[in-house]
């Protein structure tokens, strides 16, 4: 199997405080791989360590086969790093920001137009940063991040502060990326962005990684036997997905009193509840 | 370290530094004085020293120490070392900046000050190992900073000593004080500044120019140490 990173046996201690714990996944090259967990639960010391700033106390970690410690130079080229706390340079224009960055990564002539292309800031390349809106400005910086078409993409909270209009077009841009060969690396504690996003997800919770699987997976082991109904007479009942709740669902719709039928599938944030006892924040 | 890197660097400091106020207010300091200086009655040569002081303090340590720790507090240095330029190419991209508005200070300053160097090629040695020096200096100021707002609170009391030193040691050049001051890089400065400036003989100034060296590697070691240790080498 082809991995883009391999974790194992991760554990980071800070003083007295373990960040994490005995922490093993793999990605696969093109694999979107959700790292979910409240705020503290240990994502960005994760992605600190994956990406060379942080020594790890114990255990392996591999980034395109290499140790994450041991990445030279020309090995950061192969990877991007898009963080919530992120800066740009905020007197330059859009434009000359890429330009800076793509003369230091090396990246192909014409790769700045074609990246302001796809975050859709061709219009606004010649605007200082300082003008953008949060929104704009962080599409900028998934221009930076994307600009050497990394083959793996660190992405830590990268819509924590976008409107719904801004998150659905990061969305739409982190697929495309993705289709192109791009293996994503997401922590976030948006439980929706990473149901619409990632192959895989991994919950994170006080340093320890407590359940992995494809999202759908996730919500079939932990689906509830149940199923939800809704009646023309206002009231909801939840019966059994058996036998004697047939036998219930066949008699209100005899009597013509159904409004609507839903199944009871969790979300991931109810599942991350069921499995950690906390919700996300 | 690599040249394209390298001029990358230069560029984006110099698109970031000429809209930077700070950088620009600090910059006209030098020129300013050597303006006042040459309308004044009074020793050239000893007007000269003392703008080249006020050049390497204001332009190259300040400008240094503003733009280090502006990358720090708009985190976009950590980018810069997450990214494949090397810390070399990083730290020697930022400095050419501050290095070349120092020189464009000198320049404009000696022309303005129209004094004459009997020995030009010594006073270039002085300003080459002063520049280093304070190059030095403000990274290091730019390293122990957060911010900028704590960049000014250790700037402040260090260009005062530093630059203005070499005149306040005039009028405590007895005491504890002037023996202080004596031992500042800016005194050295004057003393090795002012005889290269008069054509003196080289023993006049050795001492002083041994002193600025020894400045000079120390404060280079020490960058070079708080640097490592303050993981933003690769």
């Amino acid at each position: 199997m082809d991995y883009a990173l391999q974790v194992k046996d991760l554990s980071k201690v800070f003083g007295q405080q373990r960040a994490l714990q005995q922490v093993s996944f793999n990605v696969k090259k093109g694999e979107v791989f959700g790292f979910l967990g409240p705020s503290g639960s240990g994502k960005t010391t994760t992605v600190k360590i994956l990406t060379g700033q942080l020594l790890q106390t114990a255990g392996e970690v591999n980034i395109l086969g290499k140790p994450a410690s041991k990445m030279k130079d020309a090995d950061l080229g192969r990877i991007g790093i898009l963080t919530d706390n992120s800066g740009l340079y905020d007197r330059m224009t859009v434009q000359q920001n890429l330009d800076f960055y793509a003369k230091l990564y090396k990246a192909a002539a014409g790769r700045v137009e074609e990246v302001l292309q796809l975050v859709g800031l061709a219009e606004d390349k010649k605007k200082p940063v300082k003008k953008l809106s949060k929104g704009m400005k962080q599409r900028v910086l998934l221009a930076r991040a994307v600009l050497h078409k990394p083959e793996v993409l660190f992405l830590d909270e990268p819509t924590s502060a976008l409107d719904p209009g801004n998150v659905q077009k990061m969305h739409d841009l982190l697929r495309d990326l993705n289709r192109e060969g791009t293996t994503i690396f997401l922590t976030t504690h948006n439980m929706e962005e990473a149901a619409q996003l990632c192959d895989r997800v991994a919950f994170l919770h006080e340093g320890q990684i407590r359940e992995m699987d494809a999202p759908n997976q996730l919500q079939r082991k932990y689906a509830k036997n149940t199923i939800h109904l809704e009646l023309k007479n206002g009231q909801n009942e939840t019966i059994e997905n058996n036998p004697t709740g047939a036998e219930r669902l066949y008699q209100y719709m005899q009597a013509e009193e159904v409004l609507a039928v839903h199944s009871d599938q969790p979300t991931l944030g109810d599942i991350f509840i069921e499995v950690t006892g906390r919700k996300l924040a | 370290m690599n040249a394209a890197r390298i001029s990358a660097m230069l560029v984006k400091e110099y698109h970031d530094a000429k809209s930077n106020v700070q950088v620009l207010s600090v910059v006209i300091v030098p020129i300013f004085l050597a303006i006042l200086y040459s309308r004044m009655d009074g020793e050239l040569d000893f007007a000269a020293s003392f703008v080249f002081i006020m050049a390497v303090t204001f332009v190259t340590m300040y400008v240094q120490a503003l733009l280090l720790a502006e990358e720090k507090e708009k985190n976009t240095l950590q980018v810069l070392l997450l990214s494949p330029a090397s810390s070399a190419d990083i730290m020697v991209g930022k400095s050419i900046i501050s290095v070349i508005l120092t020189v464009i200070v000198l320049v404009v300053s000696m022309l303005i000050i129209d004094v004459n160097v009997e020995n030009p090629i010594m006073l270039s040695v002085i300003l080459l190992v002063a520049l280093i020096l304070f190059v030095a200096l403000g990274t290091l100021v730019g390293l122990l900073s957060e911010n900028l707002v704590q960049t000014t609170v250790y700037l402040l009391p260090l260009s005062f000593v530093i630059g203005f030193g070499p005149m306040i040691q005039m009028y405590f050049s007895e005491g504890i004080v002037g023996d202080v001051l004596g031992y500042t890089p800016g005194s050295f400065m004057m003393e090795a500044c002012l005889a290269a400036i008069n054509g003196e003989a080289f023993s006049a100034y050795r001492e002083d120019i041994i002193w600025l060296v020894g400045w000079t590697v120390a404060a280079l070691v020490v960058t070079f140490i708080t640097f490592k240790k303050k993981s933003l080498s690769k």
